[in-house]
């Protein structure tokens, strides 16, 4: 028998009332994948971790983690996962060992404190696990229900939208920790909206619009499949470089953004002389080159741009 | 079996260390009963026969803490839905009811650590003392999970955290007026002496006269039946309930 995925799905379809939030959803993740479901808000993100995580049925399709059918072997379900939802969910009135007990008590482990111990020093928690919660920064609480979710030894991770509401040092250091996690084997499946965390931390990832995955592979195979270069300029005054660079045959297309001026070309080492030239009786105030990222993939294969919240722009 | 107690002390345990962090709300539950008896129930004096008011008084308002204390209990169950608090222990391999019957028990231990509380302090000066303990226990027990029953049924029905408040009050303190709590029902007006007889708070007032004081204005055994009906009955609706809040949108 081959060895079941981490995590499968085949025509996932989940319905509230009038609202088909997920419309037929395939996945295949292999054991020890960092995996990124990345979409806007309202994508369906967060349903899909709740169907895995066997909290919703679905309406239709199937879902499995290693083998074990979401809905009809739940119960089988429940000890491989381990998770950290998108709001908060730590009691805050007591400690952060004293939420790790309890959770370490309901999945009946043996020598709790040995590896409430050990979660602790893998997160970097230990002055702060003995305050309560209520007490602790929003990055340590993250910290901390990473802790609690690794704490049974789960073999696939979720985390829904792991670093909405954290600064900019937080978000970096929970990058750190997680990658950390790779050596172990675990499986992870994080959700996010934020492209250069999934570019972070993700073997492979699936873009999902309104319900259905779009696109999917490595983050570079996508970038790879968008292709091209991008040009920045900075000019006087954008609008009037958009006719004289649109007439250019390489140039694949151009927009403004921010009142900066993006060409979208093949090659850029190649085409930036001639683009410098054709601007010439404009004024050409600065300009730079980069790769597509998974961000200009995203608004490729979805047709839409996000903003840092989230939303669809 | 045994995962299944395993589970619920474990549930217990954290509630308990809950009550153990609101010590000051808990001060404030004892602290109203007692000064009700001290200067309502002292100085109204003696009720027909030899019952003195204090002492009856100081029964009712202890079934008073121990069943608005339950309501309270019981909405915290959906509190802890709606905080997020509870999703990591539905998706641990423990069962719904254990929850349930762990959140009860929790109430019920801290019921009866605050009856014995108050009862020490009441019986200082009125004639309260542990006539018949298991029938006592019986009336706390009893109308703790009817009331945390009530309260998650409550909390189930209300949309938002503001209102429970106000519909809890609307639902309970009728109850709490027709319950026998302040006077015998005996000497309630006829239509509101028939609504108190079909109140089960007032057999759980009135057993647990019994089980304090050794004297009833109802029959025992109408008590015992009533009290046990009220509570398996809550007990399955709000185990619907809940179950209900879970899987719905």
């Amino acid at each position: 028998m081959t060895q079941p995925f981490a995590v499968e799905t085949r025509a996932l379809a989940k319905r509230y009332e009038h609202v088909l939030a997920l419309k037929g959803l395939d996945l295949a993740i292999e054991p020890g994948c960092f995996f990124g479901l990345l979409g806007p808000n309202g994508a369906g993100k967060t349903t899909a971790v709740s169907v895995l995580c066997t909290l919703l049925r679905p309406t239709s399709g199937e879902a499995s983690v290693f083998g074990n059918d979401v809905v009809k072997a739940r119960r089988d379900v429940r000890p491989l996962l381990g998770i950290v939802f998108q709001d908060p969910s730590l009691d805050t009135v007591l400690t952060g060992r004293e939420n790790l007990e309890i959770h370490a008590r309901l999945y009946h482990l043996t020598e709790r404190s040995e590896r409430i111990a050990q979660v602790l020093e893998q997160m970097e928690l230990g002055r702060d696990a003995d305050r309560r919660v209520a007490t602790l920064s929003g990055g340590i609480r993250r910290r901390l229900e990473i802790a609690r979710a690794l704490l049974h030894e789960p073999r696939v991770l979720f985390l829904d939208e792991p670093t909405v509401g954290l600064d900019v040092h937080a978000r970096r250091s929970l990058w750190e920790h997680l990658e950390q996690l790779r050596s172990g084997g675990l499986t992870l499946f994080l959700t996010t909206h934020a492209m250069d965390e999934a570019a972070r931390l993700c073997d492979r990832v699936a873009i999902l619009n309104e319900g259905r995955v779009v696109a999917t592979g490595t983050p570079r195979a996508l970038c790879e499949q968008v292709g091209g270069d991008h040009i920045e300029l900075e000019l006087e005054r954008p609008e009037d470089a958009l006719p004289l660079l649109r007439a250019k045959p390489n140039v694949q297309d151009v927009w403004i953004e921010n009142r900066i001026v993006i060409v979208k070309v093949q090659h850029a080492p190649t085409e930036l002389v001639a683009l410098i030239e054709a601007l010439k009786p404009l004024r050409v105030h600065a300009v730079r080159m980069r790769e597509v990222n998974l961000e200009d993939a995203f608004v490729h294969f979805t047709g839409h741009k996000i903003d840092a919240a989230g939303n669809l722009e | 079996m045994i995962v299944f107690v395993h589970d619920v002390v474990t549930i217990l345990r954290r509630e308990l260390l809950r009550y153990e962090r609101e010590r000051v709300y808990l001060l404030g539950q004892i602290l109203l009963p007692v000064l009700a008896v001290v200067f309502i129930g002292l100085p109204a004096g003696r009720l027909g026969g030899d019952v003195d008011y204090a002492s009856f008084l100081a029964a009712g308002v202890l079934m008073l803490t121990i069943s608005s204390g339950a309501v309270g209990g019981g909405y915290t169950l959906i509190e802890d839905v709606q905080r997020g608090f509870l999703r990591p222990i539905l998706v641990a391999p423990v069962s719904r009811t254990s929850i349930v019957v762990g959140k009860i028990l929790a109430r019920l231990l801290l019921s009866f650590l605050l009856v014995i509380t108050m009862g020490l302090v009441l019986a200082l000066f009125t004639d309260l003392r542990l006539a018949h303990p298991l029938m006592s226990l019986g009336a706390l027990a009893a109308v703790t999970f009817g009331f945390v029953a009530l309260g998650i049924v409550l909390a189930t029905a209300v949309r938002r955290t503001e209102s429970f408040r106000t519909v809890a009050v609307f639902a309970t303190v009728p109850l709490y007026f027709l319950s026998g709590m302040f006077f015998p029902i005996e000497s309630l007006p006829d239509p509101m002496h028939l609504l108190a007889l079909l109140n089960p708070l007032t057999y759980g007032v009135d057993l647990f006269r019994y089980g304090t004081m050794d004297v009833h204005e109802l029959p025992l055994v109408a008590d015992g039946l009533v009290l046990s009906a009220f509570a398996v009955l809550m007990t399955a609706l709000a185990a619907r309930a809940f179950e209900r809040r879970l899987t719905g949108p």
